[in-house]
């Protein structure tokens, strides 16, 4: 699903944020990315969502090299992803109903389907009463079911996912987690980046770890 | 049709969630069409007194005393087949005389005090529409005044020529001020949609990272500038409608231009159809340099 060879980038000269880079993401997996601050988490993640390019290598998503990939086309591959974000980016003076159609919009559905799919998505994450809330209403764990719900109501293959539980306690954090697993359950490939190393370790998932923008293991999964 | 109705209503929650914003865009443009249509209400009126004048407008070849049939029928055949010649009237001598007692009634008697009618053999051409304007008179004056058995030629030259070239100089004045208007109002649209884009940029963020292409994202932002100078412009007409409705009758019929009998005209309905959409071209323009500058994706 997810290929990296020998991926190099860099924010200037004397910047460089990952150092070849191969690992491989299969269908249907759940990986953990972790590694310390300024490892190159999110660098990974931003480039796999096509938000940066890379200077060198080749990354496959889909089957499709994305590292040579047309500005046109960036639109079409990231429908076919979903992305969530520690800071949630929710839209405040939009209900969560509408926070959550905005992946449907997109793809010019109809109002009908947008209203079921939200319904239904809302009723995935548990939030089906708070659907004509505004977010800055809803609870840090509440105001990231809803960023997942909008990263999957158009049912992407694959979910990103940057720190989600940056931000929560605890608690808050295993909700979440249970969510982005059952969104893996249903067949989605997820990757989530996280310095939460304690927590990690207790989900026997495959874990890539990243030092200094280098994969230090995890890359390739052991059969 | 569906996307339509959606891009429509992404932009009309544009400017309802920033009505003031809004309201000043299109008090502006209104102002700027109301002085674009003041000088368009000019223009048209002086097109039309023009026209009149034009209709009105006559070229008289006086023959010389010896001029013989051949000379007279070179210089019917040279005035016949220049262009935009509508009819050539010759007129003898009789005729000439007739005219002159109709005119000037008992003082035509000085006529039968003389041996001999004095009043010289004419042509008198009147033009088409194409062809009712000073230059080419002049050039088929030109043309015709040399020829053998021409005495003079007449068309009024010097108050045609001023009235020409005041019209001209009201219409360069008239296109100097409105370009330059426009150019005003189009900064005050694209700051506009700027604004607008600044307010919504975490809402574009998203849009992009949820797979929206550029037109989708730029559609509702293009409908917002269109909107912006449809209203606007409208506005403006309006308000030019209104200046003309109040002050025509008040203060230009009863002075001076009641004498000429030329009734001052509104703009005609295409003219403002095309002011209107002049409004929306700027719309379209004011976001495209906006989007251009600020939104780069």
């Amino acid at each position: 699903m997810i290929q990296m060879y020998h991926v190099h980038m860099s924010y200037g000269p004397d910047a460089p944020a990952l150092v070849d880079i191969t690992l491989r993401v299969d269908k249907a997996e759940f990986v953990f990315i972790t590694g310390p601050s300024g490892a190159g988490k999110t660098s990974l993640l931003r480039l796999l969502l096509l938000a940066e390019r890379c200077d060198s290598g080749q990354i496959l998503v889909f089957g499709e090299n994305v590292a040579r990939i047309k500005e046109s086309r960036v639109p079409f591959v990231r429908r076919r992803i979903g992305v969530v974000f520690q800071d949630f980016k929710l839209l405040p003076s939009r209900t969560v109903a509408e926070n959550v159609a905005v992946g449907l919009e997109v793809l010019g559905r109809s109002r009908r389907e947008i209203a079921k799919k939200s319904a239904d998505v809302l009723r995935l994450v548990g939030l089906e009463h708070k659907a004509n809330s505004y977010p800055p209403r809803l609870s840090g764990g509440e105001q990231q079911r809803v960023a997942i719900a909008r990263a999957v109501i158009n049912d992407p293959p694959i979910l990103l996912a940057d720190e989600p539980t940056g931000n929560l306690d605890p608690v808050l954090s295993r909700e979440i987690y249970d969510l982005l697993t059952e969104v893996n359950a249903r067949g989605a490939t997820v990757v989530v980046a996280t310095h939460d190393i304690g927590w990690v370790g207790r989900t026997q998932k495959r874990v890539i770890r990243l030092e200094r923008g280098r994969v230090v293991s995890g890359g390739i999964r052991e059969s | 049709m569906v996307r339509l109705f959606y891009f429509l209503r992404r932009a009309l929650s544009h400017i309802g969630r920033s009505p003031v914003v809004a309201g000043v865009t299109v008090g502006t443009v209104a102002v700027v069409f109301l002085i674009m249509g003041v000088f368009a209400l000019v223009g048209h009126n002086l097109e039309l007194l023009t026209h009149r004048v034009g209709s009105g407008l006559k070229l008289s070849v006086f023959l010389q005393d010896n001029c013989d049939d051949q000379q007279r029928q070179a210089v019917e055949k040279l005035l016949s087949s220049s262009a935009g010649v509508e009819r050539v009237q010759f007129v003898d001598r009789q005729e000439a005389a007739a005219r002159f007692r109709q005119r000037f009634g008992r003082q035509a008697e000085v006529l039968e005090e003389l041996d001999q009618n004095p009043l010289p053999e004419s042509f008198e051409v009147t033009f088409a529409p194409a062809g009712q304007n000073p230059q080419n008179i002049g050039d088929l004056a030109q043309r015709v005044v040399n020829r053998p058995g021409v005495e003079e030629v007449q068309y009024g030259q010097a108050w045609l020529d001023r009235f020409f070239r005041f019209v001209k100089t009201v219409r360069l004045l008239g296109l100097g001020v409105g370009v330059l208007i426009l150019l005003a109002a189009l900064l005050i649209v694209s700051n506009t949609i700027r604004l607008s884009v600044y307010a919504r940029r975490e809402e574009i963020t998203i849009l992009k990272l949820v797979g929206a292409t550029d037109g989708f994202i730029k559609v509702p932002f293009y409908l917002e500038g269109v909107m912006l100078g449809l209203l606007g412009a409208g506005l403006g007409i309006a308000l030019t409608w209104a200046a003309f409705a109040l002050l025509v009758p008040e203060i230009l019929v009863p002075g001076w231009l009641e004498e000429t009998r030329f009734t001052v005209a509104f703009l005609p309905f295409e003219m403002m159809i095309w002011i209107v959409g002049a409004g929306a071209f700027l719309g379209v323009l004011g976001t495209m340099t906006s989007l251009w500058r600020y939104l780069k994706i």
